[in-house]
């Protein structure tokens, strides 16, 4: 110990610095190196790719923008657009009103106990927690045409049987409902979390001054919610331009692509028709519509909050 | 001076013993280092624990219990000609691995590797680690793997549908087989067997599989209504499904509205294809154009058949597909073996009810048999031992051991001429009224019509699904333009467009 203590007093003061100020960039360098291996490199990488005309295995040609002039002339690409906008569409105005009124219930007079909120907010998020193939082979069976629940149980009232999945106008709005039902929950977390930060006194004041209960969610409540708000419609936004599990393991994206996405149209560009440089160019397109999408929507909300 | 600025920093007790932040810091990088040189490092460098473990074969080289009367081919390079004492003797030893070649076999399904393990127990010197993954994934990761030029596996089983797109692009990235197969070709069927994984005269998978689709019917239901069987001609199947619906019951067929499997075999047995030999799309031919039309009237114009319960994920052996039989929804179906085999399983309480033949005549050539469906043994180019890869192949799908362990687990009829001789194959089926399957099988293989690869085999048949088999069979499009329509849209894509 002696020596050690000898060694370090005699060591350049120097090298001491370096290591000082080296020491917190070597800490955080794992987790860049991670990310730029697993992350940068492969964004970057599917960036040059989608430059080039890459279809199975061997040589590359470069086309520059050719790919995406392309994809603006797929009328597949189109078409899936439209359906992923359906989705999203779907997702923002149906499931996120649904998912505040969900929060309101659970926190307003209705739910009394807070016995009966924690049951309410478990089972929620239930669908959260569950596998997306379990949920997808859960619903094919309540879609089935001739054996379904839900065709069994409009027979009930003398509907007729129904293809939800396998009808080409039905499919995507039966993909929505799936959706709805794994998402309602998650997002009516993040709505009760900011519910549960609005002070009381502000809705005692507003009760105080007159506000009904329509008055003091419009006037106080809603406007209080415009960060949450924020985050539920981006995140719903980006993750629906994203979709790909549920339609895909629901209907592979049919019938006639009815229910095709976007993802599901890459996947089958890259992995079926193997047309690596083009499923790139489809992945490079949905970030810029998810990136122009999201501007839009801050600047909405940004507009909202100077009103 | 404190510990901190000594440059010594914090001391953490691991295990008692008091280390550095530097020391620390150090063997973080240092296993940070490894980790990144670990992961890219060649996958299949060696074993993983996520797949089988790696299956040695036992050390002693027991005997086969191939039949004593007949030749067997696990008998290395003369199949038909070795004497049947032959089989328990180990094969040539391949030429460019020592005993510890430890091979990689990549699978989409456990059941298919049964008779490759059975057919190489008796050789030690080939160790195998099979992995086994879901069906999209393990083609998925061939394709990046043989894209990227790295981490290939020395033998794939690549599904009849998926091989076309490793067509595309200038170099085909499996290992040519014809110098391998030899004259032992003239022992496989090669419209099941070779002709899928072919392309422009070269040869780069084997099949096992002989997949002669069949016609089956509800015999005892026939004979109630006193219709005669078996069929010969369409027409007669079509009255026959007449007096089923009549009956008020039942429905004869249930024909797929999402899947082109239905038009497929028929446009087979109407003596077509999808594509020609040169590798473009014939489908909307007059046979492709018949076979269509034929299955759109029987749901709508004869109305002796209805649309298959079936979802996206399965076509063919769904929960719904299944209780429909049960229910006896469905009295009659046609397909190959794979689809009318489950039968058994699936529908236990119905045998002995149940009847087969061969396709009836009435759709263009008439053929009384159509094949559909396979999956066959390929050698990446990236693999460091393909002759031993061969050996395993040829092991597998040029023996009657590999033959029968097929046939004995999963009721495969194989595309190996020679084991039609063995007794199992030619047992009576008592589930189908006492059929002889082996022998129907082997009667009708002859007549297939030969199988034509082409690099836009998973275009057309997406192409086909979407644009064709569900505006025809939903909607009642006419079936000639719709046809028109998906062979445009498939000439597009195939080039380049």
């Amino acid at each position: 110990m002696q020596a050690e203590s000898t060694l370090a007093g005699v060591r350049p003061a120097r090298p001491r610095h370096l290591a000082r100020t080296f020491t917190p960039y070597l800490f955080i360098l794992p987790f860049f190196t991670i990310q730029a291996v697993f992350l940068l490199y492969p964004v970057v990488s599917a960036l040059f790719l989608s430059f080039y005309q890459a279809t199975g295995v061997g040589a590359r040609k470069f086309i520059g923008l050719g790919n995406y002039v392309s994809l603006v002339q797929d009328p597949r690409y189109l078409h899936a657009l439209l359906n992923t906008t359906e989705y999203a569409l779907g997702s923002i105005l149906i499931l996120s009103p649904l998912a505040l009124l969900i929060a309101l219930a659970v926190r307003s007079f209705i739910v009394p106990s807070d016995n009966a909120r924690s049951l309410y907010r478990l089972a929620y998020f239930m669908p959260q927690l569950t596998s997306f193939v379990v949920i997808a082979l859960m619903f094919a069976l309540v879609f089935d045409k001739d054996y379904g629940l839900l065709n069994n149980s409009l027979a009930g009232f003398g509907l007729p049987k129904i293809g939800w999945l396998r009808e080409t106008s039905l499919a995507m709005p039966s993909v929505i409902m799936v959706s709805i039902w794994t998402f309602v929950g998650i997002n009516s977390l993040y709505f009760l979390a900011g519910l549960q930060n609005i002070p009381h006194e502000i809705n005692e004041a507003a009760a105080i001054d007159g506000a009904g209960r329509l008055q003091g969610f419009w006037y106080v409540t809603l406007p209080m919610l415009r960060p949450t708000l924020l985050f539920v419609i981006i995140q719903a936004t980006i993750f629906s331009y994203q979709v790909f599990d549920l339609p895909y393991l629901l209907t592979g994206g049919g019938p006639s692509d009815a229910s095709l996405t976007v993802v599901i149209y890459l996947y089958q560009a890259g992995f079926q028709q193997f047309k690596l440089g083009y499923a790139a160019a489809i992945g490079y397109s949905l970030g810029i519509i998810s990136i122009v999408l999201s501007l839009i929507q801050l600047r909405v909300f940004r507009r909202w909050s100077e009103v | 001076m404190s510990a901190h600025e000594t440059g010594e920093g914090s001391k953490t007790l691991i295990g008692g013993q008091a280390v550095s932040r530097r020391t620390l810091l150090k063997t973080g990088v240092w296993l940070a280092g490894m980790s990144l040189l670990a992961a890219c490092g060649q996958p299949g460098a060696q074993p993983s624990g996520g797949g089988a473990a790696p299956t040695t074969a036992p050390a002693a080289a027991a005997p086969t219990t191939a039949p004593a009367a007949k030749p067997t081919t696990a008998a290395a390079a003369a199949p038909t000609t070795a004497p049947a004492g032959a089989a328990a003797a180990p094969t040539q030893a391949p030429a460019t691995t020592g005993a510890a070649a430890t091979l990689e076999f990549w699978a989409f399904a456990n059941e298919r590797l049964g008779f490759v393990k059975d057919a190489v127990q008796a050789h030690p010197e080939l160790t195998i680690n099979y992995r086994v993954f879901p069906y999209q994934e393990m083609h998925d990761k061939l394709l990046a793997a043989v894209t990227s030029g790295r981490g290939a596996p020395d033998i794939v089983d690549v599904e009849i549908s998926r091989f076309g797109g490793f067509l595309k692009g200038d170099t085909v990235p499996f290992v040519p087989l014809n110098d391998k197969i030899g004259t032992d070709l003239d022992s496989l069927y090669q419209s099941a067997a070779t002709d899928p994984w072919s392309w422009k005269g070269k040869i780069y998978g084997v099949g096992n599989e002989l997949n002669c689709c069949l016609l089956a019917y509800r015999k005892d239901v026939m004979s109630d209504l006193g219709v005669p069987t078996p069929f010969n001609a369409w027409t007669d199947v079509i009255a026959a499904g007449k007096k089923v619906v009549a009956a008020g019951k039942s429905k004869l067929f249930a024909l797929h509205d999402l899947h082109f499997g239905d038009y497929y075999i028929l446009t087979q047995s109407a003596g077509s294809q999808l594509f020609d030999e040169n590798g473009a799309f014939v489908g909307d031919n007059d046979a492709g154009v018949s076979a269509m039309q034929w299955l759109q009237d029987q749901v709508y114009k004869e109305q002796i058949a209805g649309i298959a319960p079936a979802d996206a994920q399965n076509m063919w052996n769904g929960p719904a597909y299944w209780a429909a039989f049960k229910a006896e929804q469905f009295v009659g179906t046609f397909g190959p073996p794979w689809h009318i085999g489950v039968w058994m399983a699936n529908v236990p309480d119905q045998a002995g009810k149940w009847a087969v033949q061969p396709l009836p005549k009435g759709i263009g050539a008439g053929k009384p048999t159509a094949s559909f469906g396979g999956t066959g043994q390929c050698i990446p180019t990236q693999s460091k031992n393909p002759d031993a890869a061969w050996q395993v192949i040829k092991l597998a799908n040029f023996s009657k051991e590999g033959a029968l362990s097929d046939f004995k687990s999963r009721t495969v009829y194989p595309a190996f001429k020679p084991a039609y001789d063995l007794p199992e194959l030619k047992a009576p089926n008592a589930y189908f009224s006492g059929a002889n399957f082996g022998e129907i099988y082997s009667t009708v293989a002859p007549t297939l019509t030969p199988f034509r690869q082409s690099p836009g085999w998973p275009d057309a048949s997406d192409a086909v699904n979407r644009l064709v088999i569900t505006p025809v069979m939903q909607n009642q499009k006419d079936a000639k333009s719709a046809l028109n329509e998906a062979k445009t849209e498939i000439q597009k894509t195939m080039s380049g467009g």
